[in-house]
This record gives structure tokens, sequence and C-alpha cells, in this order.
């Protein structure tokens, strides 16, 4: 079957298997940010915004995602110059090998976007799927912390 | 993956819906929030049918009860205006307990009850606050209570459309135990209590993830009949509940792990329960 | 004598700084980067067809059916493999684990183990091939445990007569390994007080969040390219060239960015299935693991169980101390030997002050998925017993816990006879602690938790209960006389560098360290040294990223190369500017006369000797053994509640303090240390690996093993302590391992505190704990 996503902005007329998930959907099409790691809705490695919010493309079947928005890190800052979340990721060294990086930038996106302030606990709640196995989350709240200043203009 | 697709439908009424699965059940899944059926790995599955544009994902209210939609997702049941008026914080809360961000934007209320989980924390809420099920299927629409649902054979199963909701003055409250905080409950408990002053009138005591799936715990129901809700309660019903559990062992705990559990969530569902009224 | 740390603790220009991730970029921007972000042409996919039996032979295999499926190229069995005997370890040559392993063989191990390779246009082909391939087997009886592998019913698990190396096969004891000094036994019986205990820490499974994954193909002369999620590349195309017989020469491995590996990929799990379909079908190949294969079929930590005993006198000095260990390696004998007396050797130096000591233990085969190389190594798991036993110790004499660790303990101008009797898999090297600041750890450590004003007992709520437990540790920095790295830097014309590097960032930040030390050593800012690390066919040989070697060995490397370079610098600015050398020195990307004020750009030197005046590249390779391994130390703490009524275990605050030298980048060595406490609080309090009765693992998804979540934790502050190691490349030792050796203990011994119960099993359950306090209250 053929379905229309709007990926980054850019829209994809793709052919897929009836039984298609939308990770492997988006890795075809280039996006490679999105990482396969469980594979069983249990590390949110593979989290994209769709239609905004946070959802697991391990899980998703592409064809329920025809005619939607999907939101990838790929997306994210503009030629040479990184998005402020990135920014702040790279800064306090919230990334070590990277892998569950991309997600988690965008379930951080999608955070920031309901509530741009906030608290550690916050921040520990509604990104407790996001497993990360080399930094041990303290960096990554740091970054958080951040980048929501940064993106609230608190912060150069 | 579900290795032999090759059909992927995606009706626009419950009606269609159902007909397409009454081809050939054996060969057919419904598709809800995806969690489950990504995970299936059958060769037996040929045709998906997707309930997303079937309009199942709002909340109404309606003259005596609530009805919300089997495709409503945890998080947007637990973020609804019309719950947070209905019943404070118990769902905003309890489901907060459930999986993570990312799994509760994709959860659906039918597709956590249909499955038949045993864990499912959202089956044990929902049994608390009284919550029916409205179906479609070979006898049209009909209200079933969630017991009843799997009375019917898996070959004659309807559709769940909505989860309804009756309007009642209770008290709620609802405690889960995990050994991690992204983990399906070991044992949760959920306790509805319906007071009239200090009166017990009736109570659910609901408890999920024995292993088995979420059931009432009748007998210590009716023990409370009439009982005044006083101090003592909580311990009361603490010992009813560790007396009257049937439980099971399974690779997350024991038998009698699962029993001690309930005896001490539900002291401290009808603690928190007690908070309020006393 | 050898200067002491204080005399050199300093500032530097680029070294201890927190300079941003050479590929940190990259990274944030979700780049394809890793092994399977590369697309390839015409290239097959590999699936591997796994035995549902712990122990079986194989009686026939039937690929027809599977042949049949349209896609389906190639399904190769142990017939279609060179028989050769080998071990998957990446280890330095000769390796120290037994040869035992096959790429196939007629006899499977372990529920899990490859019987064949498929080969398919397409996953979806090679998917439905896996299942259509017939296997008959011929079932064995399993041994599914360390009790059961040295009985005499056992059946024996290696019989094969190509292997060599194993300690008994027979008894299916793969190593084992004993050493005492002085005389233990009549120490003990004469100490004031003995006590006996026995701890058993299980298995862990490493979770990185990339499954191994490998990719493989000819290049235009017909060289065998394997691009790999590894932490040995080196290693691995050594082996790969021994099991295929085909030269060193013909065999080029590439390591891209890697997402995560613990020890998990320090050995061969993929690049032989590829490897081999390339070479039979002459056609790229790829073969990524799904979750469940990662955590069933590559390597998982050893279990160990130790039977310490430890005497003191009444003051609290320790006398004496023996451990008597079981190791289980599961089906393979990889890191066997070594994870065992590192068990030993990196635990066992910290109370240097006894009379006596003796070690011994034995490294069994089971039935079970090959245990391997995992961060700590075996020390964890030697820690757990040695410290708690310390902390029963102290309580059966009535005295403070950590103040019998801190008098006993290790201290700067030290040795330990231990570093000399072992080492890994053979003798290890004499030393003396040139660097150690394990007080200061203790004393910030104390501090930050609160450790003076401290209180335990029952909370207000009267039902939970608070605790506090304490646990000192130590690692290495890569192996004495074993461990050697190598680096080439050469000039640029713009007064950039080529660093590159055959050490391996797995993610560590590697890179990003060594890029640094080289910036420092030149005279320039980061950004000027770009990076390439582990190409077998264009960086020098490196022995990988483990054993905490990369900083220490790789980095002294680094220096040596950059050292070389610097001095070629300042011989073409001589040259150019007519300027005696001693008169030169670098200042920033510039050489300076002290004496005319003569200057020249780096990019004016290089530019000059390329085209026009004296040409010629400058550049130079340096490496590195390390004579010693300089110990990183740490102490740690933890504070937790306790829920008395269903035994759930929250852990409100964990402190760890480690002095590992100068961190070079003090935000990547901070995660280091962050990232391996939060290892082993999982393994402490969550990662529980279960098994069927028929030795099938039952958690192979993180719904069933639980990786500790960002909730899962209260408070957790790592801090680094103030030191310098003489011996390291501008003071710096190792901070990669050490962070996971302690939280299993001082865990532990608070829930003791809270408690009043001792818990000898990790992990540690709720369960478990809810009936001991239930059984105590009766």
């Amino acid at each position: 079957m053929k379905i229309t996503i709007n990926v980054n902005g850019k829209t994809h007329v793709v052919k897929i298997e009836s039984a298609e998930m939308l990770l492997d959907t988006l890795r075809r099409l280039g996006y490679k940010s999105v990482h396969r790691s469980c594979d069983s809705a249990s590390c949110s490695s593979c989290t994209v915004l769709l239609d905004g919010n946070p959802v697991l493309s391990c899980c998703v079947f592409s064809a329920t995602a025809d005619g939607r928005f999907v939101e990838t890190v790929e997306g994210l800052g503009s030629g040479e110059e990184l998005h402020p979340i990135q920014k702040a990721f790279l800064e306090e060294g919230a990334s070590q090998c990277g892998y569950c990086i991309p997600s988690l930038i965008m379930t951080t996106k999608a955070l920031l976007a309901v509530e741009p302030d906030p608290t550690e606990s916050e921040i520990r709640e509604m990104l407790v799927g996001n497993i990360c196995r080399c930094t041990g989350y303290e960096a990554q709240t740091r970054a958080v912390k951040k980048a929501s200043r940064y993106l609230r203009g608190d912060e150069e | 993956m579900l290795p032999n697709v090759k059909e992927f439908i995606r009706p626009e009424t419950v009606q269609e819906a159902y007909a397409l699965l009454e081809k050939n059940r054996k060969a057919t899944v419904l598709l809800a929030g995806g969690t489950i059926v990504s995970q299936m790995r059958s060769s037996n599955i040929e045709t998906i049918v997707d309930l997303r544009k079937t309009g199942l994902d709002k909340i109404v209210q309606k003259p005596d009860e609530i009805a919300a939609g089997a495709m409503v997702t945890a998080e947007q049941f637990r973020q609804d205006r019309l719950i947070a008026d209905r019943y404070g914080d118990f769902f905003y809360d309890s489901f907060g307990l459930i999986g993570n961000w990312q799994l509760r934007n994709m959860i659906t209320l039918g597709g956590s009850i249909a499955p038949r989980l045993g864990w499912s924390d959202i089956t044990t809420c929902l049994m608390t606050v009284g919550a029916s099920l409205l179906v479609y299927g070979q006898d049209d629409y009909q209200t079933l209570c969630i017991g009843d649902y799997f009375q019917i054979p898996s070959s004659e199963r309807p559709i769940i459309t909505h989860i309804i909701l009756p309007d009642e003055d209770w008290r709620y409250a609802f405690y889960r135990f995990a050994r991690s905080a992204f983990d399906i409950a070991t044992l949760n408990m959920g306790i509805a209590m319906k007071l009239n002053d200090r009166r017990i009138v009736s109570s659910r005591i609901v408890c999920g993830s024995r292993p088995m799936f979420p059931a009432r715990m009748e007998s210590v129901e009716e023990s409370l009949v009439d009982l005044n809700f006083d101090e003592q309660t909580p311990g009361i019903v603490r010992s009813l509940v560790y007396d009257n559990f049937s439980g099971g062992s399974n690779m997350i705990a024991s038998s009698e792990y699962r029993n001690h559990l309930a005896s001490v969530l539900a002291e401290r569902a009808v603690k928190k329960i007690g908070e309020i009224i006393l | 004598m050898t200067p002491l740390a204080e005399e050199k603790i300093r500032e530097f220009n680029v070294v201890k700084k927190n300079t941003d991730k050479v590929d940190g970029k990259a990274l944030v921007s979700g780049k394809p980067v890793y092994t399977d972000d590369f697309d390839a042409r015409d290239e097959l996919q590999v699936k591997l067809v796994r035995s549902p039996h712990a122990h079986a032979t194989i009686k026939s295999i039937d690929a027809s059916e599977a042949l049949k499926i349209p896609g389906v190229v190639a399904v190769l069995t142990s017939d279609d493999l060179p028989r050769v005997c080998f071990t998957r370890a990446g280890q330095g040559y000769p390796e120290p684990s037994p040869y035992d392993t096959f790429v196939l063989d007629r006899r499977v191990r372990y529920v899990g183990e490859p019987v064949a390779i498929v080969a398919a246009e397409t996953e979806k082909a090679a998917t439905a091939a896996v299942k259509a391939v017939k296997v008959e087997y011929e079932l064995l009886k399993a041994v599914l445990s360390m009790d059961d592998a040295m009985k005499p019913s056992a059946p024996t698990i290696h019989p094969e007569e190509e292997a060599s190396g194993i300690f008994d096969a027979e008894r299916n004891i793969a190593a084992h390994f004993e050493m005492e000094i002085g005389e233990t036994e009549k120490i003990l019986k004469d100490c004031d007080v003995t006590i006996s205990r026995t701890y058993h820490a299980n298995t862990q499974l490493h979770a990185m969040l990339e499954p191994h994954v490998s990719r493989s193909y000819l290049d235009p002369n017909n060289r065998l390219v394997i691009v790999s999620s590894t932490q040995v590349p080196f290693h691995a195309r050594r082996i790969l060239s021994r099991i295929f017989n085909i030269p060193i020469s013909s065999i080029r491995v590439i390591k891209p960015r890697i997402g995560g590996g613990f020890g998990g990929k320090q050995a061969l799990h993929t690049e032989q299935y590829v490897a081999a379909v390339t070479l039979a079908t002459r056609r790229p190949a790829r073969l990524i693991f799904t979750r469940e294969e990662v955590s069933m079929a590559t390597n998982i930590r050893h279990e160990m169980q130790y039977e310490v005993k430890i005497g003191a006198s009444k003051d609290g000095k320790i006398r004496a101390i023996s451990m008597d260990g079981v190791s289980n390696t599961g089906a393979y004998g990889e890191h066997a030997l070594t994870t065992l007396m590192v068990s030993g050797s990196k635990t066992l130096p910290l109370y240097n002050k006894v009379e006596a000591v003796r070690f011994s233990g034995n490294v069994v085969y089971t039935n079970l998925p090959p245990a391997g190389a995992f961060r700590g190594y075996g020390a964890p798991q030697g820690l757990f017993a040695l410290d708690c036993i310390v902390d029963e110790l102290a309580t059966e004499l009535g005295l403070d816990p950590l103040t019998v660790k801190e008098m006993n303990s290790i201290r700067e101008g030290e040795s330990s006879p231990i570093f000399k009797l072992m080492g890994e898999g053979r003798e290890g090297v004499e030393q003396i602690v040139r660097s150690c600041k394990l007080q200061e750890c203790i004393d910030r450590g104390k501090e930050l938790i609160g450790w003076e004003k401290r209180s335990k007992g029952m909370l207000p709520d009267s039902r939970r209960a608070k605790g506090y437990g304490c646990a000192i540790a130590m690692q290495g920095s890569g192996i004495a006389k074993i461990d050697m790295g190598a680096a080439t830097i050469k000039m640029n014309e713009d007064g950039s560098f080529n660093l590159l590097i055959g050490a391996t960032d797995i993610g560590t930040g590697s890179d990003t360290a060594l890029a640094q030390i080289a910036a420092e050593v030149l005279h320039v800012t980061v950004d000027k040294i770009i990076v390439y690390s582990s190409d077998t066919d264009f960086t020098p040989f490196d022995t990988g990223a483990y054993a905490s070697s990369t900083t220490y060995v790789s980095g002294n490397a680094v220096k040596a190369a950059a050292e070389k370079v610097r001095m070629q610098i300042l011989q073409g600015a001589s040259e150019i500017l007519e300027e005696p050398l001693p008169n030169l020195e670098l200042t920033l990307a510039e050489v300076h006369s002290k004496e005319t004020g003569k200057t020249i750009s780096y990019s004016d030197i290089c530019t000059q000797l390329f085209y026009t005046f004296n040409q010629r590249q400058i550049g130079a390779t340096g490496s590195f053994v390390g004579e010693e391994s300089p110990i990183p130390f740490m102490a740690t703490f933890a504070e937790v509640e306790v829920d008395m009524e269903t035994g759930q275990i929250d852990l409100k605050k964990l402190v760890s303090v480690a002095d590992c030298g100068t961190p070079i980048n003090p935000v990547q060595a901070l995660g280091q240390l962050e990232g391996g406490t939060m290892q082993g609080i999982g393994w402490a309090l969550f990662e529980n690996v279960m098994y069927s009765q028929t030795g099938r693992m039952l958690t192979t998804d993180f719904f069933t093993y639980k990786v500790p979540t960002r909730m899962d934790y209260g408070e957790l502050i790592c801090e680094l302590a103030e030191s310098y190691e003489p011996t390291g490349p501008y003071g710096a030792k190792s901070i990669a391992e050490i962070g996971i050796d302690s939280p299993i203990p001082a865990i532990a011994n608070a829930l003791y505190d809270a408690t009043g119960i001792r818990l000898r099993e990790a992990p540690f359950k709720s369960e478990k704990l809810l009936f001991e306090i239930l059984s105590r209250e009766v």
C-alpha cells in the first residue's frame, strides 16, 4: 500500500508493506536518527513526534501514520546551527554513546512545549521511558534544565 | 512483526469494522494503539483492521454517565477535563503511573481491556469506578460489565466501542506495587467506597496483576457493608483482603508475596479514602 | 623517591577542561554514524538459526525447504565452515581464554547457540528461512547451575578433542587459580575474631542500546572488509584471519561510532557470520541482532559466589583474609580465568596490611549463555564479598565499619605483594601506589552523604526504616605489560593535525580525551585535532577499549606521538627562522623565539615544508605499554529506606567520589563515573536475569529485565578527588570501570544498617527482604 507522510516538513509518498512499522519506514527513507534497540516498546530509542506527541515508532504501524506529521531530530537546528536543546545536550555531556540521544532530544522538545520550565521531578517523570545505559541520567537532567533556560531566553 | 499480513484496512464505522472482523476472525486482528499488535508474531494473521478512523476517540457527557471512546488514549483520558471534574485527581494520578509518556500516548482504553491482560492498571482502575462496556456485535449495541464481556466466547466477541462511567459520588483510591518505575505491576489494588455519612453503603475492592485478570473481592465488599468508617477500617480491610486473596505465582513474584502486597495496598488505599472523609 | 601526587596537581591549556565531544555534534544531530546506518546495494541479510535446547548434539540439518523460499541465497552449517577451535574473547595474543569454540559446531551448549547461518535478499526472507530450516537434535543432560557443574554426575560440556587451554574439561572446570601469601589458616585461627560468610553475585546483562551488528563486503581488490560495532577491531581482524585462514593483510576492520559496549562487544559475536557469508557468496552481508539475541546469545556477566573468611584483632586490625570462589562462565570460557583473577587482584590489595591472604577459585562451564567481559570484570563480584565481610567483621567487633575500612586500607606510597602475584591470566607486576586519594574520597563522601549526623532507624511514619552504608573500591588502568596502544599524528598545512588512533571510542568520549592530550602537547585548540579511530587499515595498533586502558595506555601513546611531532615542528621552525632550537618555544599554534621575538605560525611552517622549503611531512607514531597499572580509588556511600511492610527498597541517595588522577575531560570523566555507578545500582536492585527450567533466558527484553530508569533512584552525586598519577598522561589514570564496583556492597551495608538484615545475594529483592523481615518478627 501507499501512504503519504510529512516528515520534518517534507512530504513523502511511500510504498509500504501492510504490517510495516513506522521505525522501518523512517529508516528506509533515510531518517537514521530513529534508532532500533529493544524493538518492543520498552526503551524509547525510536521515539518520534507524531502530530506533536512523542510515540514509539517501533510499534506504530506505518499505515496509521498516513496523512500525519512526523518530527525527528533531523528536523531540528538549521544548517550548521544546533537547536538550543541539542546545544545544551552537547555542552552538558549528556550524550555518551549517543544512541538514545535523538529520541531523548525529541521527547525533551515535546516536554518543553507543554512545560517550558520543568522541575527535576517533572523531567524525570516525563522522560522516564527514555532508557540510557551510559550516562546515569544526571547530565541529561542538567541538559534539559539548560535547554529550558535557552528556550526561555534566560541563558545565552 | 506479523509476517503474513496482506491487508491493512481502515474502516470508518464500527459496523464496517465488525463486518470485516466477522469475515475471518482467525486471520484478523483489530488494531487500536499498536503496542500489543506490533508485538504479535502469529503467521495466521492476514488482515489488520485499524479502528483509528471509527471516531471512537472522544469523551462525552451523557445524561447519567460519561462515555469514553475505546480509542481514547491513556494520556488523553488522564488529561481530560470531564474526567477531572468527575474524578478529581484519581485518574490523573493513577494513570500517571502507567508505562511512560510515549506509551500513554499510544495505549487506548479499549485496547487495554480487550486483550484481557492480567496486569493492566487501566482495567483495575476502570473496574474500581464501576465502568461498564458498550460493545457492538451480532446483537447490535449492548452494555456489559467487564467480567461479562469475557464470558462471551472469543469467536463471537463484539467490539468494545465505549467505556461507560456511571455518575456516582463515591471515593476512590488506587495503589500499585512494581519492582521498578517502568515495570508492570507486581500487584495493583483499586478501592471505591460509597458512604452515607460514615456508614459504608457499598464498596468495590478490585485486585489486579494477581497475576490473573483483575477481579473484585466480593466477600470483602460484603463484609464491609454497614460498617462505620473509622480509624480501624484500614486495618480491618487489610486483614479481610489478606484472608480472602486468591492469586498465583509467576516470574515476577510468588503468590505469598502478592498476598501480603494486596493486604498492605488495600490498607493504604482505605487510609487514603479516610484522609478524604475523616 | 618517586614524586607523589600533590607535587604535580596543576592547570593546563586544554587538558582538565570540558571540551565538547569531538563527535558530539553528529550525535546530537542524529547523523548516520552507527554500523546499521549505512545502506548498501545488493547486500544479503543474515540471520542465525538458533538452538532451542541447552545441551544437545545435532543429528541432521535439512535446509531444503528454506532454500526454496524466494530470495534465500545460502544456508551454511558447520559442514560448510572450517573446523577451527578458537575463543571469541577479544584479548591480547596469546589469549588467556581457552580455545573451546567453533563458528558453528555439531553440539550446542546453551539455548540460543547458533546452529546455521541463513543469508537472503531481504530480512523477511531470511526470517522465514530460519523457521524453515529443520534441525534434528539428540538431547543431552544439561547443567543449569554452578552447583551442578562439578558434580560427578554432570555431563562433560566440552569433550571435543580440538579444545585447548581448558583447566579440567572432564570436570567442567574452564579455569582455576589459587595463591597464598603467608599462612592464612594459621593466622585466622589465632585472631581475636574470625568470621566466615558466603556472598553470591548473580549475572547481569550489558543491555547496551545499540544491538550487536556488523557488515561485510569485499573491496575492489577482494579484501574482506568488516564494519562492526566492536570494542576490539584489531583482535577481531586477528581472530577472523585464524578462523578463515586468510592473511591479516587481506582483512580490514572498521569501527564506526558505537552505541555502547561495557565489555559486551569485546568478543566476536557477529563478525564471523557475516564474514562466512561474504566469503561463501562474494556478496556484501549484514547481521544485526534482535534484542532477544543480544540478551540471551552474546555474553553476560560471570555469576560468582565467594566463601570469605576474615580475622582481626580486637582493635579492628585485619590480620588475614581468605577468599574461595566459584564463577559461572556458561557454555564457553571467554574471559574465564581473567575475570576470576581480577575479582581478587583488584579488591584484595585494598587491605594490604594483612599478615596473610589466600585466594582461590574455579570457573565452571554450565549450559547457560556464555559469560564474558563486563565493566568491572570480576572486581565488583569480589568486592561485594570483601567489602561486606569487612562490614560484618566491624559489626562483630562493635566498631564502626568505615573506621575499620579506613584503618586497614592501602595508602599512597604503599604496595601489596598481590600486584606481583596476580595479573590477568598470568603473573602481575610489582608496583607501588604512586597516587592514592582514597582518604580524600572518603572524607568528601562523608560530607556529601551527611555521615556524621546521620540518623538511622524507623521514620516517623513507623513503616519505613532508614540506613546508611559505605564501601571502598579500587580498579586498574590497563593490563600492565600486555595492553599496548599506538597513535600516529600527521600535520596539515593549515596547522591542523590528523590524530590516527587504534583506541576504540565506544561512546566513552575517548576520542575527545585523546584529542585534548594531543592538543595540550602541540599547543593548539582541540578543533585543530582531527580524530580518526579504529580502522585497521588506517590507524596503528591498539588492543582495544577494555580494562580501563584507553586514557592511560592510549593516552600515553598519543602523548608520545605528539611529543615527537612537537620536536619536528620546532626543528622545522628552526630551519626556516634560522634560529637555534634552544631559542624556540611553542605558543598557541605558533613557534616563537625567546631571543629574537621572531614568530612563525604552524600553518606557515607546514606550508613551507610541504611546498617550498626542505620539503617533508611532519608526522610521527608513538606507542605505549604500561609498566604498571595505576589504581583509581573510590568511596561510595548509600542512604536507603526500606518499606517494612512491602520490602520495597528506596535508594534515597548515593554518593561516589573517585580518584582518577587528572580528569582529562572532567565532564566526560564524571559521565563515566555516573554511568558506571548507575549500572551498579541497577545490578544491586533491579537487574535480575531469570531462566526457565530448560535453561532458556526469560528476561530478554526491557519489560522483564529492568534497566534502571531515571525514576529509580533518588539523588546521585558523583565527584572526582584532586589527584595526579606520575606515570599517566598529564597525571591521568582510569575512570571507566570503577563506578560499578561499589554500589552493591554500599547498598547491602545500608540495608543492614536500616533493617538489621544482611542480604548476601545480589540483586537484592523486595520479596526476599520482606520475608526476612517477617520471619524475624515471628
